[in-house]
């Protein structure tokens, strides 16, 4: 019985116009979406791979001269990496910084290095999170709103009513069958699009990726079943097929277009950064304290000897302690600046879209998630240089060495053994940490909206 | 008689389901909006005033003429007073311009706000809410605008007196825009009233001309878009079909076509990344450098001296004549280093300019690209309805590049101001002593002898001279933009919209002429 309600509900949608235009507008976006992202990917991959080279040159030039030119006077170029999970969510990493000037003491920037372009307007890239954020739930809102009152002014409730069926399946059922409707388009277009995408050899998907790419399905059933359920209850709700149509399609926009852009906006309101001079003050100070403080414990002649930059003959501990005094507060400045934004994403978790999106951004690791990512790792490179100089350096550390700086300065490191930089994208288990709230999130509001569904429904006046 | 129909159709709107929840949705939002941009703005002038004040002190503590103009001067561009209204660009191009004598502004990324990270979220505006919420609500408005009459047997029964077809379609057009009308205007003048209740926003006459004009080209395009759910609701037979329709029209042209526009001239118009250009920036840098370093190592060897006459000396380095600032040095020191200078800096001008062309070349390329994804948005009413808005807020990034052109020309009129004052190529760029008072080492030698000759003749050091007096200096003019170029940038889509609308209603017309007004017909 309830196989014949399902497969009555899928019939009775697949003869409306707005399945016929959804089916094909999503499919079209979709693998649109991948030949999109084959083509973006494969310019960033040969400008990362370019740019990587050219970095790798110029280290092993500076190497040759000596441990000095390599890591104190001059700068290793570092990329972030472009993000093979990136037609799923592309998260803004384009208008994000995607490098750094590193050397072992000092981490300078970010800075931008990608083919971004200020003068395009701040859109959002055509991802699986766009389509599945924003069109499908648009097409999910659209195909619910009128499942119960419609088929109460076609009078064909009454009809199926009056048959020996328990009211939770008739509801079950029309829930189902719009959820089939919906996937089919996704697994549709989402195939081709990954046909496409691992067709093009370019993007080498491994394991975790399908798992990413697996999570992110799921979530994207758990939202767009949100909407699902929404259209039905505001359909259960008011009389008129017409009005819940209006009220759902007026609260989707709330939701989905309203809510997250504001909510972002609304970030600064409730945490706003540390004053920028403060911290260049309370660096600075850091850093004279650190001076101060080491020379006062290792007293010796030549320490008055200060070049700005750890040159040959100086003491080694005293340039790594100001360093480190400076990047105290630098850093912890950098990270209020990725907090404000992740604020930002919070605040927009009061809709489900942005749930959603917060959920597939940590799933991929992708925008802020990625940025943070590389900016940690990038900090972790830089210790990991500062190491490798100590572990070259044949001198006392403490104190310096002016007397043999000739000697010093020549001191060279093998190219082999210098650790590269490359980013680490953030796996799985990472991702799928941040995202479990989210998901939990997601998944009680269906629990809470069926509940309420079937509660009105049961008491439900079909006629 | 076309009176009667707009009552009818304006109250048979204002009676409906979708005008309360449209009226009371809409005024929330723009409410909730115009709070967090205010707020949002008065943020952003606050950094404004703050940074603006931190370059004037620093202008105003300059000792020799290297602290204005080897010392990198930042010009800043006050917020757009209407950028609650339409953000446009005003917070994704930067918002200042630093300048030297060896570096050209350039147009950069990620600067526009405290945090560049912000980048990561969307962001909304009040033209934004009008383009995409009551671009909905009027295609709500409008789907059953005819075929709800039909359906309901109304329009048959309307037409079958000696009503003009023409009349009945002037009344439904005009009873339905009064109501969206109504919303909007109610929602604006709600958002202009806490917008002025706020003591950092002051309009003046042309700001509220800019204003008159955002709010007309928000009706022209709401009307467009009423016109053409007009057309669909008269060519479809039921009113559930012309809804879906149009629907679909708004999410795909509304919502996901910029999206998509912005793609599209990415590839068809590629531009390089940053990073190669600044690659080629840089190689330009070094080969300046060497060029210095070759020159100078030939025929400018430093002259013997002693580090005792010499006080407060900042130089690019030890053993080059490039001078920043001296305090003190002895008269053969000081004649070297004006050497150096003389040749060096030349040069670095130079290469500025060549650093600049290959940067003018990039910015080129961006900007082909973004005036080819323009063109394309134009197949969209809601981008070219955002396009004007932004041109008349002054948020466009025509209006920012301006910013960016006025900053070039002041780096020049800066130069000749320098120069004029002779503070380029001559002692005064690194120091204050007149050139008749140096002395030669064998004369500081003899000093150093008679008691505290020698420290007398030095001096105390920077602190003790007072600040140059670089009031006269040219001021920097912030806004030249007129009313009148906003218009001529947005002439284009501006036409666009207003042909729409006759278009629309033309075909609204001829179709309505043909249509069965029968109850299915």
């Amino acid at each position: 019985m309830s196989l014949d309600l399902l497969k009555k509900e899928i019939l009775d949608h697949l003869l409306s116009l707005r399945l016929i235009l959804a089916f094909v507008l999503i499919i079209v976006l979709l693998v649109a979406s991948g030949v999109l992202f084959v083509m973006d990917y494969r310019a960033q991959v040969s400008d990362y791979n370019a740019q990587v080279n050219a970095n790798l040159a110029i280290l092993s030039k500076n190497l040759s001269d000596s441990i000095f030119q390599a890591f104190s006077w001059s700068r290793q170029n570092i990329y972030r990496r472009p993000n093979p999970l990136g037609f799923l969510s592309e998260g803004k990493e384009k208008d994000l910084p995607n490098a750094y000037r590193v050397s072992a003491f000092r981490l300078q920037g970010p800075d931008y290095s990608l083919r971004g372009n200020p003068l395009l307007g701040d859109f959002d890239a055509l991802d699986w999170s766009f389509v599945v954020g924003i069109v499908l739930s648009f097409v999910a809102i659209l195909l619910a709103s009128d499942g119960v009152n419609g088929e109460k002014q076609n009078g064909t409730l009454r009809l199926v009513l009056s048959n020996p069926v328990p009211r939770a399946r008739v509801l079950i059922s029309k829930y189902l069958s719009t959820m089939i409707l919906l996937t089919i388009p996704l697994a549709v277009g989402g195939l081709i699009g990954l046909l496409v995408i691992s067709g093009s050899g370019l993007v080498p998907l491994n394991g975790q990726d399908w798992a990413k790419i697996g999570l992110a399905l799921g979530v994207s059933v758990l939202y767009l079943s949100v909407f699902v359920l929404l259209g039905l209850l505001l359909s259960t709700i008011l009389k008129e097929s017409q009005a819940s149509l209006i009220v759902s399609l007026l609260v989707w926009v709330t939701l989905v277009i309203v809510i997250p852009s504001g909510a972002s906006l609304a970030s600064k309101f409730w945490y706003s950064l540390p004053d920028e001079d403060a911290v260049v003050r309370r660096a600075r100070h850091g850093m004279q304290e650190a001076f101060d403080n080491h020379d006062k414990r290792y007293p010796h002649k030549d320490n008055w000897i200060v070049s700005g930059q750890w040159s040959p003959g100086e003491s080694l501990a005293k340039a790594i302690a100001i360093d480190q005094a400076q990047d105290r507060e630098l850093f912890q400045y950098e990270d209020s600046k990725i907090r404000q934004v992740r604020l930002g994403q919070q605040l927009a978790r009061t809709s489900p879209a942005g749930l959603f999106q917060s959920a597939v951004l940590s799933i991929t690791g992708s925008g802020i998630h990625h940025y943070d990512n590389f900016t940690r790792q990038a900090r972790r490179y830089r210790d990991e240089l500062r190491k490798l100089i100590e572990e070259n350096y044949p001198y006392d550390r403490v104190y310096p060495h002016f007397e043999v700086r000739d000697d010093i300065s020549s001191l060279k490191v093998d190219y082999q053994v210098v650790p590269k930089f490359e980013e680490k994208l953030m796996t799985v288990r990472e991702g799928w940490s941040k995202a479990i709230w989210d998901t939990g999130l997601l998944a009680l509001l269906n629990l809470i909206l069926f509940a309420a569904t079937w509660a009105l429904f049961l008491r439900y006046d079909a006629r | 008689m076309l009176w009667t129909i707009t009552k009818k159709q304006l109250l048979i709107n204002v009676l409906s389901y979708r005008f309360v929840v449209g009226f009371v949705l809409c005024q929330v939002l723009f409410v909730l909006a115009t709070l967090i941009l205010v707020n949002d703005y008065e943020e952003r002038l606050q950094a404004y005033g703050e940074a603006v004040s931190r370059e004037e002190e620093r202008i105003g503590q300059a000792r020799v003429f290297s602290d204005l103009i080897r010392e990198p001067l930042i010009l800043h561009k006050p917020p757009a007073k209407l950028s609650p209204i339409c953000t446009g660009f005003e917070k994704t191009l930067a918002n200042e311009a630093s300048l030297t004598y060896y570096k050209v502004p350039e147009l950069e990324v990620g600067r526009q706000e405290k945090n560049a990270l912000l980048a990561a979220l969307r962001s909304i505006d009040l033209v934004t809410v009008i383009q995409l919420v009551l671009g909905l609500l009027v295609l709500l408005f409008a789907h059953d605008a005819v075929s709800g009459e039909r359906e309901r047997g109304t329009l048959a029964l309307a037409l079958s007196g000696p009503l003009p077809r023409h009349t009945f379609l002037l009344g439904q057009y005009l009873g339905g825009m009064i109501t969206i009308a109504a919303i909007f205007l109610v929602g604006i003048l709600l958002a202009l009233f806490l917008m002025k209740r706020s003591p950092a926003v002051s309009l003046d006459h042309t700001d509220w001309v800019r204003l008159g004009l955002i709010v007309l080209i928000s009706l022209v395009y709401l009307s467009a878009l009423y016109l053409l759910g007009i057309t669909a609701s008269i060519l479809s037979k039921r009113s559930t079909t012309s809804l879906v329709v149009l629907l679909f029209f708004w999410i795909v042209f509304i919502v996901i076509f910029p999206n998509l526009t912005s793609a599209l001239a990415a590839r068809l118009k590629p531009v390089p990344a940053r990073g190669v250009v600044s690659e080629r920036a840089s190689l330009l840098r070094t080969e300046f450098w060497t060029r210095v370093h070759a020159e100078a190592s030939r025929d400018l060897p430093r002259p013997e001296h002693n580090f005792d006459y010499i006080k407060d000396r900042r130089v690019y380095s030890g053993g080059l004549a490039y001078p920043m600032r001296i305090f003190y040095a002895p008269r053969e020191i000081m004649e070297w280093e004006l050497e150096g200078l003389k040749r060096f800096l030349p040069i670095e001008i130079q290469y500025a300019d060549k650093i600049h062309a290959v940067h003018a070349d990039y910015e080129q390329q961006l900007g082909a690209q973004a005036r080819l994804a323009r063109a394309l948005a134009r197949f969209s009413p809601a981008w070219s309805y955002y396009n004007t808005a932004s041109s008349l807020a002054g948020t466009d990034a025509e209006t920012q590049l301006a910013f960016l052109d006025r900053a070039r020309r002041y780096r020049n009129q800066l130069m000749d101001y320098v120069s004029s004052k002779d503070g380029l190529l001559s002692y005064r760029f690194f120091s204050r002593r007149e050139p008749r008072s140096f002395k030669s080492t064998p004369e500081l030698d003899l000093l150093r002898g008679q008691g505290d000759r020698l420290e007398q003749e030095i001096g105390q050091g920077w602190e003790s001279v007072p600040p140059l007096d670089l009031r006269d200096r040219p001021p920097f003019n912030h806004s030249t933009f007129r009313v009148r170029d906003s218009l001529l940038n947005a002439l284009p889509d501006l036409v666009l919209l207003v042909f729409l609308n006759l278009a629309f209603f033309l075909a609204a017309h001829v179709c309505f002429l043909r249509t069965d007004v029968r109850v299915g017909g």
